[in-house]
This record gives structure tokens, sequence and C-alpha cells, in this order.
């Protein structure tokens, strides 16, 4: 019996996973349980109370006790599973660990492109080491429409919007290929927009990051499929010689924070923001994940999605203090790429 | 007010095509608002079938992706903007909501005659998009999808914006009327909870639709003068798209369901021979419904990248839907309690949709649970889910009263045996289409795909073989209704379902000026007090 409940929902491949299961059978249960509350009066009601010869329906109009009864208990239960479904939430999408692997899900027409630490990409196979937490920062090309990444072996489901960074997380310990679809519509290829989280052991994972051929996992789910979509994967400049993905993942981050202080400099920001403090503009200095404080009196985290915001619609949240001064909008006139190496340089000024 | 001779009836007088197009009554109105809902009904239903047809296995079978992608949003538009909003109000409300209240007509006729124009030219323009480019972006109209497609897309959005006036101008029309026009001694509290659902329904499309036409209007001003509201790559947002689009959306859920609720409220007490039970909780519990209503829609976002607090008020604000939906179906249940109970047509389609409508509502719970939300969003078990709301809610709640004021309306009355027959059959046929996409939802197929993996095949393949049930019992349905159009037998004497609601006083069919009398309101709605069987 429990068995076959399994059957009817994916494998569990992260403690996340197994954690919303527990919640979403609850669900169920509780679900079949009022189904049946209704239904079997009703069922007891159309033949008990069938019209026949000489019945006389008793004319009763209310019963306040019932009445208070199926609206305040319904309340109770309702406000424990909200309660329920919103810690499932947290380790579901909110718990990202600091140390967790990060990955840049680039998304477009139809394909996923993902960026590594260490700067190299793969498309549409996203290869990580298991039992570790991995937190994807998932976007879709800036001149794309939606899309969203979804791992139904996860329980985990992320919009990819053009110009913002969404934030999805997993630590999947079953060795093996997950199934990612694109759940957001977004036009002929949607339904061939699939990918794989590849989920590897120690041994196969220190291959991979040689560059070695491996051999891959089994599917886990899905029944063995193949997908149409070829996958690639391409090597930055170096990743062969100084070998594992962590020091890569230094060079590759000094590389974009290189990259982006040019940026700064070539496209004018410095005329007006300094490292040094504030100038005609605010100064960057500490700024990446500090609280700020906004001329309407509001006080917003500055994320990434803040930074990127700021440099394409600056007047959308203006900095207390600088009420006055107008700073151009750059909507278009950034590649992402480019938006990357800037938002890396800002951060790299903490 | 044309009066009919004796032996008239507002069918048959006056005479000529000429008569119907430009008249002011509410009934003949009410009557072209049913044609054009059931002839959309059959088209936006013949995408479906062909939807359902190549899913049937996997892969490509009888179409392109981009073919099937027009498909679905054909059928979806179709559905939402000229079936399952109108259906109710525009149709059947148009033909007894003023009779209920004993008027001679809603409060503005002419501006309900010019609705119902609106409606067909909103509907002519939807239509002619199929040969004008076709539009593929989903009944949602999302951005940036909706602005960069190649498709019409912006044709499809002006029928929107125009059928959207031609639903606030009749629920303006409808709340005037009941302010206005209600029997001497028809206070508030006996207004037959029909009345009240349209009364309720009528507030939420003045209230909300509004903000679909500004949001349309936000897209054309974004296209002309290039200004950065949704597209991002003018420095808009296209989440606030969707916020704009849901504030409308999500109380449309309720513009849809609510009036189905209020025939349900009419038929039970008629056919259990009995009061309803808690009137004042039944018409508080509507008005909970339209009220919470406008407050949830970013319930439809929860993946969409808005800030997790967000979320979690709006699945909190969500679990509020599900109290005053309760009541009603407990009420409903204890209606019939120690009733005496008639099960005829209309009826049988009551209680088919109490059953799927909790099926619906409580899968409704389900996805407003944050986490739960978050896998099963955007899968077929979200597309069962409002598939239970709309057809098992609405459609069937829309059944139940063409058959119940069907006599009223026609004077005839249809096969009762074959009216079971194509109930049952529906309702089989529903729980077949509908049911494995919880399935293959909860396992992860994503909706709106034209192809999917071999896995999923079962699902589809009972899903498909229960439309074309759906499907027959339909067109079972059209044969019986077309025959006892023209040939059935008329209906003797008034009222034959012995109700007690005051449009049953008028003749079957009434007359032009509706009722011979003036109609006073000594009693209850639904005082079934004491009778025999």
């Amino acid at each position: 019996m429990l068995e076959m409940l399994k059957d009817l929902l994916p494998t569990a491949a992260t403690e996340a996973a197994r954690q919303w299961d527990h919640l979403f059978w609850f669900l169920i249960a509780v679900s079949v349980v009022f189904f049946l509350i209704v239904m079997v009066p009703l069922v007891v009601f159309v033949f008990k109370y069938r019209s026949r010869a000489g019945r006389r329906p008793t004319p009763i109009a209310h019963n306040d006790t019932l009445e208070i009864l199926w609206t305040a208990i319904p309340t109770v239960i309702l406000m424990g599973i909200f309660a329920w479904g919103w810690i499932v939430y947290k380790d579901l999408m909110m718990s990202a660990p600091s140390n967790s692997m990060e990955i840049k899900v680039m998304a477009q027409k139809w394909n996923w492109t993902f960026q590594y630490p260490d700067g190299r990409t793969t498309s549409n196979e996203l290869f990580v080491p298991a039992n570790t937490p991995v937190k994807l920062l998932i976007t879709s090309k800036s001149s794309d429409v939606l899309h969203s990444f979804f791992v139904p072996n996860f329980r985990i489901k992320k919009d990819a919007v053009p110009g913002m960074y969404n934030v999805a997380w997993f630590n999947s310990n079953i060795v093996g290929q997950h199934i990612v679809f694109c759940a957001e519509y977004c036009g002929a290829g949607h339904s061939q927009m699939k990918a794989k989280v590849v989920v590897l052991d120690p041994e196969r994972w220190e291959l991979w990051q040689w560059g070695k051929e491996i051999k891959l996992p089994e599917w886990v789910g899905f029944g063995g499929m193949e997908l149409a979509a070829s996958s690639s994967t391409t090597a930055s400049a170096g990743t062969e010689t100084t070998g594992i993905m962590a020091q890569n993942s230094q060079i590759h981050a000094d590389l974009m924070i290189k990259q982006g202080e040019k940026v700064f400099r070539s496209k004018g920001c410095i005329a007006c923001h300094s490292a040094a403090g504030d100038s005609v503009g605010p100064s960057h200095q500490g700024l990446f994940e500090s609280k700020v404080l906004l001329a309407d009196g509001r006080q917003v985290v500055a994320d990434e999605n803040y930074i990127r915001e700021s440099i394409e619609n600056p007047m959308a949240k203006i900095r207390k203090g600088f009420e006055n001064r107008v700073m151009p909008p750059y909507p278009g006139q950034l590649s992402d790429e480019e938006f990357d190496a800037l938002v890396a340089y800002i951060k790299s000024n903490r | 007010m044309h009066h009919s001779p004796a032996g008239e009836n507002y069918m048959s007088y006056p005479k000529g095509f000429s008569t119907w197009i430009v008249t002011l009554d509410h009934k003949r109105i009410g009557l072209m608002y049913l044609a054009s809902v059931l002839f959309f009904f059959l088209v936006g239903g013949i995408f479906a079938l062909l939807i359902r047809l190549e899913l049937f296995a996997p892969g490509g079978q009888y179409m392109t992706a981009q073919q099937y992608n027009e498909f679905f949003t054909y059928h979806g538009t179709i559905m939402v903007f000229l079936v399952i909003i109108p259906m109710i109000p525009a149709a059947l409300g148009n033909f007894v909501l003023p009779m209920m209240l004993g008027a001679k007509d809603v409060a503005f006729p002419r501006i309900n005659l010019f609705s119902y124009y609106l409606y067909c030219a909103g509907a002519i323009i939807a239509v002619s998009t199929m040969f004008f480019g076709g539009v593929d972006t989903g009944w949602t109209f999302y951005t940036p999808y909706s602005t960069t497609t190649a498709t019409n897309s912006a044709l499809m959005l002006c029928a929107a914006f125009i059928i959207g006036f031609s639903s606030i101008f009749t629920g303006l029309n409808f709340m005037a009327t009941v302010h206005r026009l209600r029997a001497p001694g028809q206070g508030w509290m006996k207004l037959p909870l029909f009345v009240w659902a349209i009364y309720a329904t009528s507030i939420i499309q003045v209230l909300a639709t509004p903000v679909l036409g500004l949001t349309l209007a936000l897209i054309a001003i974004e296209k002309t003068f290039g200004f950065g509201i949704f597209d991002p790559a003018l420095g808009g947002d296209p989440v606030l798209f969707q916020h704009f689009f849901w504030f409308y959306s999500h109380p449309a859920v309720y513009i849809m369901v609510l009036p189905a609720m209020g025939v349900i409220n009419e038929i039970i007490p008629t056919f259990s021979r009995k009061p309803i039970f808690g009137y004042k909780a039944m018409a508080g519990a509507i008005f909970g419904i339209a009220l919470v209503a406008f407050v949830v829609w970013g319930h439809h976002m929860f993946t969409s990248g808005q800030t997790d607090f967000v979320n979690m008020l709006f699945s909190l604000i969500t679990m509020f839907v599900a109290v005053p939906t309760g009541i009603k179906v407990f009420s409903w249940v204890a209606t019939m309690y120690k009733g005496s109970l008639h099960f005829e047509t209309p009826m049988l389609w009551a209680q088919a949709f109490l059953l799927v409508f909790v099926i619906g509502g409580l899968t409704g719970v389900i996805l407003a649970t944050l986490a739960a939300d978050i896998h099963l969003h955007d899968t077929y078990f979200v597309v069962a889910h409002f598939h239970y709301v709309m057809v098992g809610g609405t459609l069937m709640g829309f059944m139940a009263g063409l058959h119940y004021w069907f006599p009223l309306m026609f004077g005839k009355m249809y096969n009762e045996f074959w009216g079971k027959v194509a109930c049952v059959i529906v309702f089989i046929g529903f729980n077949l289409t509908f049911f494995p996409q919880f399935i293959a939802g909860q396992k992860g197929m994503p909706r709106r795909y034209f192809d999917y993996i071999p896995e999923f095949r079962i699902y589809n393949e009972l899903s498909t073989i229960g439309s074309a049930l759906i499907g027959f019992g339909f067109v079972i349905a059209l044969f019986y209704f077309v025959y006892a159009l023209v040939w059935g037998k008329k209906i003797v004497g008034k009222n034959p379902w012995r109700a007690l609601t005051p449009e049953w006083e008028a003749d079957c069919p009434p007359a032009t000026e509706n009722f011979h009398h003036d109609v006073v309101v000594t009693h209850g709605p639904y005082d079934y007090v004491g009778e025999r069987a």
C-alpha cells in the first residue's frame, strides 16, 4: 500500500524533498477525511430521505452549534496546514547554507546553461557532487522570456526572469541523473526545454572536475529516458592545468572582479561612484548584503537584485541623502556578462 | 414596454428577427447570450478535444508544437472570457434575476443590450485573430512573451479589453436592479440566494475588471511609446504584469464560481422540499468569498521571485477562502438532511456539482499550502484543480440551472431519461479526464506541454478517453434540448418544480411583461414548511 503511494510521487532526492512528501501525504489525508465528512452523509441522505408517499420533510433551517463548529474547526486546521507549509517552505527554498557551491543558471529559448564557480559552463547538464549544498542563481537572458527551473525529484521550482536573479537550492544524497523541466510556458520549444542534474559520487566528481570522461550514473525515476537536446561541456581556459574546482573558483572570481572594475571605469560609473566613500553618488564600499536606508524611509538589503536594479533603473530605489542626484538609467546598455562582472566587482568591495 | 396579447409570450411577440436584435427585453437578451455562450462552448470544446487528441500519445501526432500552443490558447481564452464568465450571470442571470425580484426588466435595459453587443464585438475580434496571425500566449498573456511573440497577441488583448467592459456593464446593471427593483415585501433577507450570488459577482466584476483593462492599456502604451513598464529590456518588470493580471484574474475565478453556487442554492432546497440550511451564513459566505477574492492573487506567483514574506502572507490569506466555501458545502448537505429528496435532472447535476466541487476545493487548499505549491505549481495538478472548480463547479452548476429553468424559459420540457443519461456520462467522463491529471501533475508533468516523457503516458491516455466521453455526453444533451424545443410537449400550468421563488409565478414561458400581476413577496424564498412529499 505504502509502496503504491510512493509510486505516485517522483523519488525524493533531497532531505527537504522528503519533508515535502510528509507534508503532501498529510494534506492528502486531511482532504480524504474532509471528502468523507461531506460525502458519507450525502450518500446516506440520498438513500434515506428519498421522497416517497407520505414522507413529510422536517423544516430545519439552521443550527447555531453546528454552524459555529464547521466554521471554527476548519479554521484551526487550516492555520495548522498553513504553518506546516511555511516551515517546509523555509527548508525547501530559503535555507541555502553560506558555504553552498554557487551555480548560475541561465535560461533562454530553449536551453539551460550552467556556470560553475570556476567559470566553466555546461549546457543542459548540471554536474554536482552528492551531499553538497548547491545554491542556484537563476535568471533568463535579458532579451528572452520567462522560464522556470523545475526539478521534480528535489520538489523545487523557481522562475527564470530576465534581469532578475532568483534563488533556489538543493543538497542531494542520491547519486544519479535527475530530470529538469521548464515549467513556465515559453513557446514552441517549451516541452523540449529539458535538462538534467547529474549528482556524482566523490570519485566521479573528482574526475569530472579534471575534465575526464566519466560514466554517467543511472536515471533516478523517469524511466531511463534520453534527452533530445544534446549537451556539451566546455571548459574555460586553464581548467586542465590548475586542477580542482575550488582553486579555479578563486581565479575565476578574481577575473570577474577585474573585469567588473574595467566595466566600472569604461562605462563611466567611476565619475560619480567611488569605493573610497560617498561622492556624487553613494559609495559601493561595504555595500553588498548591507542594509540600505532609502529616501522613502524603507530599509532594503543590498543583494544582487538591488545592485542590478540600481544600475538599470536608478530611480526605483533612491538612497537617503541622494534625493536630488540624478543618475541616467542604463537599460539595455550593458550585456548580461557585463552586469555579472560589475556585480562581482561591487560584491568584492566588502 | 410591450405587453404580449393573450396567447402570446416573450418569444412569439413582437415577431420578426429585427425585433430581436433591438430588443430591450432581458429575457430575449438572456436567450441571445445563452445561444452565443453555447456556441462558443462548442468552439472551445472542439479545441479541448484537439488538445486531448494530440496528447493521447507522447511526441507530435497530428499537429506542430506551434499549432498546439495556439489551440490551448484558444481553448483557454474562449472558455474563460466567452463561456465560463458570462455563462451563468449573463445568460441565466439575465433571464431569471429580474424575475426573481418580481421586476419587469433590469434597471437599464439599453445598457443591457449594449453589453451584449460589446460581448459580440469582443467575440468577433477574438475569433478573427485566428485568421490574422493566431495567438500563442496562453490565456494569461504573461510578459515578455506576449509582447515579443510573432503572433497577433495585440488583437486578442483588444478583444479581452472589450469583453471586459461588457462584463462591467452587466455587473453595474445587476447591482442597480437588485437595489432598485425588488418587489414589495422583498427585503434583503427574503432574496433568493441566487440573487445574492449574482450581486456579489457583480461587485467583483465592477471593481476588478477595470484593472484588467488598465493592464492591457499599459501594454499598449509600452508597445506604442516604448515606456518600460513590463519589458525588462526597457527597464520594466515582467513580474509586475503578473501582479496586475492576477489582481483581476483571481477575483475572476470567483466571478465564475459564485453564480454556480447561487444556482445550487436554488436547486437543493427546492428538490429537498426544505428551507435552505443557514440562509444568513450562506449569504454571508458568498460575501466572505467575494471579499477574500481581492487579496489572494499572489498565490499564483509563489515561484515568480516575489519575496518569501509576501509568499507567506498570500498563503495565509488564501487559507481563509476555504472557510466560507466549507460553510456552503456543509450547509448544502445539511439542507438535504430530513428532506424529501427528488432526483430530477437539475438535482442530479447539483449532486454531481457537489462531489466534484468538493474535490476542487480540497485540492485548492493543497495548492494554497506554500511548500506544496512550489512542486505542484504549473503542473497538471493545477490544471486538474481548476478544471474541477471551473468545469466541475461552474459548468455543472450551469447545466443544473439550465435544466432547472429550461421549462420557464421555453415552456417545454426535455426528456427526463436522456437528461439523466447525459448527466451521468458527463460526470464519469469528467472524472476520467481530470482525476488522472492530478497524478500526472504530482509526478511532475508541467502544463502547456506539447510533448511529454513516456512515464506520463497512461494518465494522458485515460484523460483523452474521458474527454471523448464528456463530448459524447454533451452531444446527447444537445440532441434532447433541440428535440424538446422543436417537438417537445408544452408545459401545462406553471411552476413544474413547485418552487417558491418569484420567477415561477410567471407563465412558462413568461409574457413579455413577465407577470400578469404585481408580484408581492409575503414569504421567504425557501419556506417549504411541513408539506407532504
